[in-house]
């Protein structure tokens, strides 16, 4: 009998689409970057002449399994050929260096509105306690406050500033800031997601956490503390209102493109802005992590207000520098 | 790299590569998205108790420094929660240990290189999608179920209208997915098995001349192939019922020996007649289609 001409096809090729399913693989086992070069240049060839096969394949061959093995070979080399990305450590330092600081000046008009949004807070929620200390409670979750409301003494309020690490250690104040940590991460990402809901609830969860903050001023102020407080709390705390001014201007760019699309569609621009809006989220988390450090690191052995200030100031430097001039000699591949 | 993409109304993606070539991926079912779920779910439960045990363990093993042992404790399993998605759907398979189990994998949606911000997007939401609201109505529920009734019932809501997404939109889509622009398809791994259109030996057993072969179309050679490649599924007794059927379809008339080998050979005999007329151009679809026939 006359050989079948899909028979001769496969015979022909079989060899070489086993060779792509090796490589492919070791591709997605290891990364198509760290394959050997030989490998490298091997893989989009082998995978052009199996798509090609595949294309003939589908023509002429009657034969399922053969359709299927090269249908999913195919798709899985056409991943790997064109999802390649970079190295983990090369994906990171394009990002610190330059994706995310593009993407803050890119959102710069909406960090700006965020940024008032809570200044108004913070003023707001001064303003009003330093009136009238009883609407302390309508500002601040109780669960944040941890003792420190307008019916702790003095001596309570100067001991949360300037407690040393054994002293907090023993009354559970590290396991508070942590607890403080992953909740202004929460809040961060609260704002964030609240971008869907077009955006609006942004601004007063934006709003709220300055008021908190403002509340909190007002009452050690209030007691002669507010230079000691703002030394307390500057130090992590400017990168940490920071990062959720961010996350709220990446919140406003999520609601603006679900109330404003423009001429593409609702889909499409939430796209767009999402993957804006988690650029800067991945270096909010960031941001939030740095400040858990220095809250856990330095508030409790770092009891000088002169030094206090002076590592709230580099920090306020550091971050203006990076924002300001980050990425502007970087290319920003697309 | 974009390449065109044309989605159809079939619960499958269609990609065009930029050589030309379309791939259909299929879009996994809800139920196997919920499997995949579930098995991560549980990896990532596991993590977070053997973080806290241990955490635990050493807290107290560190005596005064235990404070500083459980802020770690708790940054490590917030980071571990988060992590283990972004970092295994950030490897090259881009898919989490369930998705891997089930076959499937994150890509972008429009066929793509799949980003890290992506992948960071798709996961961080579902912070708010699961386990934030749930946590919120636990925490409402402690405070007193019937004075915060709507704020319960609104957290729940907002739960189960993330839960179901993917059963509402066609492809599928995760509100992660629809933010991140990726989406989630079918990864198999398909096994070339042995190509059964070749002649076992020079010269055949039985042979079929062109009125035999102008009944089946292909539908009709597909099922065979299957029931070919099914091994020990295809036993003495259900060979036969099918070689009679086919024979007395065709007008076999001559005896058969072995039912088997009589359907090796007409499967041979039947593809090669078939792909001879494919490239004449008649593509028979299946015996009742009877355009193609010439």
């Amino acid at each position: 009998m006359s050989t079948t001409k899909s028979v001769g096809f496969r015979r022909q090729r079989e060899r070489s689409w086993r060779e792509l399913e090796k490589l492919v693989a070791s591709a997605e086992a290891r990364g198509f970057k760290s394959l050997p070069l030989p490998d490298r240049v091997a893989l989009p060839k082998l995978y052009r002449a199996t798509a090609s096969a595949l294309s003939v394949a589908r023509s002429i061959a009657l034969d399922r399994n053969l359709v299927e093995y090269l249908e999913a070979l195919v798709a899985r080399a056409y991943c790997c050929v064109y999802g390649a990305r970079g190295s983990a450590f090369g994906v990171i330092r394009e990002f610190v260096g330059v994706r995310f600081p593009v993407a803050v000046n890119r959102a710069g008009r909406r960090v700006a509105l965020s940024g008032l949004v809570v200044g108004l807070g913070v003023w707001l929620g001064y303003d009003r306690v330093t009136n009238d200390p009883e609407l302390y409670y309508a500002f601040v979750e109780p669960d944040l406050a941890a003792g420190r409301d307008p019916l702790a003494t003095t001596t309570i309020l100067r001991d949360t500033i300037y407690m040393d690490a054994d002293e907090a250690s023993r009354s559970g104040l590290s396991a508070f800031a942590a607890f403080l940590f992953t909740h202004n991460s929460q809040v961060a990402m609260l704002a964030f997601a609240l971008g869907v809901l077009g955006g609006v609830p942004v601004l007063p969860l934006l709003f709220s956490t300055g008021a908190m903050l403002g509340a909190f001023f007002a009452l050690f102020a209030s007691r002669g503390l507010g230079v000691d407080f703002a030394g307390w709390v500057l130090p992590h705390g400017i990168t940490e209102i920071l990062a959720i001014v961010l996350a709220g201007a990446a919140g406003l760019e999520l609601g603006r493109a679900m109330l404003f699309p423009g001429a593409r569609s609702r889909r499409a621009a939430l796209e767009v802005a999402g993957r804006e809006g988690a650029e800067i989220m991945l270096g909010v988390v960031g941001m939030l992590l740095i400040a858990g450090l220095i809250e856990g690191i330095f508030r409790q052995t770092v009891t000088d207000l002169g030094m206090r200030y002076a590592l709230a100031l580099t920090t306020a430097l550091f971050w203006l520098v990076y924002f300001v001039f980050g990425g502007r000699t970087g290319e920003v591949k697309a | 790299m974009t390449a065109l993409v044309e989605e159809n109304a079939r619960a499958q993606l269609r990609i065009v590569t930029p050589e030309g070539v379309a791939l259909d991926l299929r879009i996994p079912d809800t139920s196997e998205r919920l499997a995949a779920f579930v098995y991560d779910f549980a990896m990532v439960f596991l993590g977070t108790m053997t973080i806290v045990i241990v955490g635990g363990i050493l807290a107290v093993m560190s005596g005064r420094a235990g404070g500083v042992v459980l802020a770690l404790v708790v940054v490590t399993q917030f980071l571990f929660f988060n992590g283990y998605y972004i970092y295994f759907e950030g490897r090259p398979r881009g898919a989490t240990p369930g998705k891997r189990r089930l076959g499937m994998r994150v890509i972008d949606r429009r066929g793509g290189a799949l980003r890290t911000e992506q992948i960071v997007a798709r996961n961080l939401v579902r912070n708010f999608e699961f386990l934030l609201p749930l946590a919120a109505a636990g925490s409402y529920a402690q405070l007193g179920v019937v004075d915060h009734a709507g704020k319960v019932f609104f957290c729940i809501a907002v739960v189960i209208a993330c839960a179901i997404s993917p059963v509402l939109t066609r492809d599928r889509l995760r509100v992660g997915d629809w933010l991140a622009g990726t989406l989630v398809v079918a990864s198999p791994e398909a096994k070339l098995l042995q190509d059964l259109g070749r002649a076992r030996g020079e010269t055949a057993t039985h042979e079929f001349s062109r009125e035999h072969l102008a009944i089946y179309g292909v539908y009709e050679l597909q099922v065979l192939e299957d029931l070919l490649r099914s091994g020990s599924g295809l036993t003495r007794e259900k060979a036969e019922a099918v070689a009679v059927k086919i024979r007395k379809k065709i007008g076999w008339h001559d005896p058969v020996d072995d039912p088997k080998l009589f359907l090796r050979e007409f499967y041979t005999a039947q593809r090669a007649h078939l792909e001879r007329e494919l490239v004449l151009g008649r593509r028979k679809e299946s015996k009742s289609d009877t355009t193609a026939r010439s």
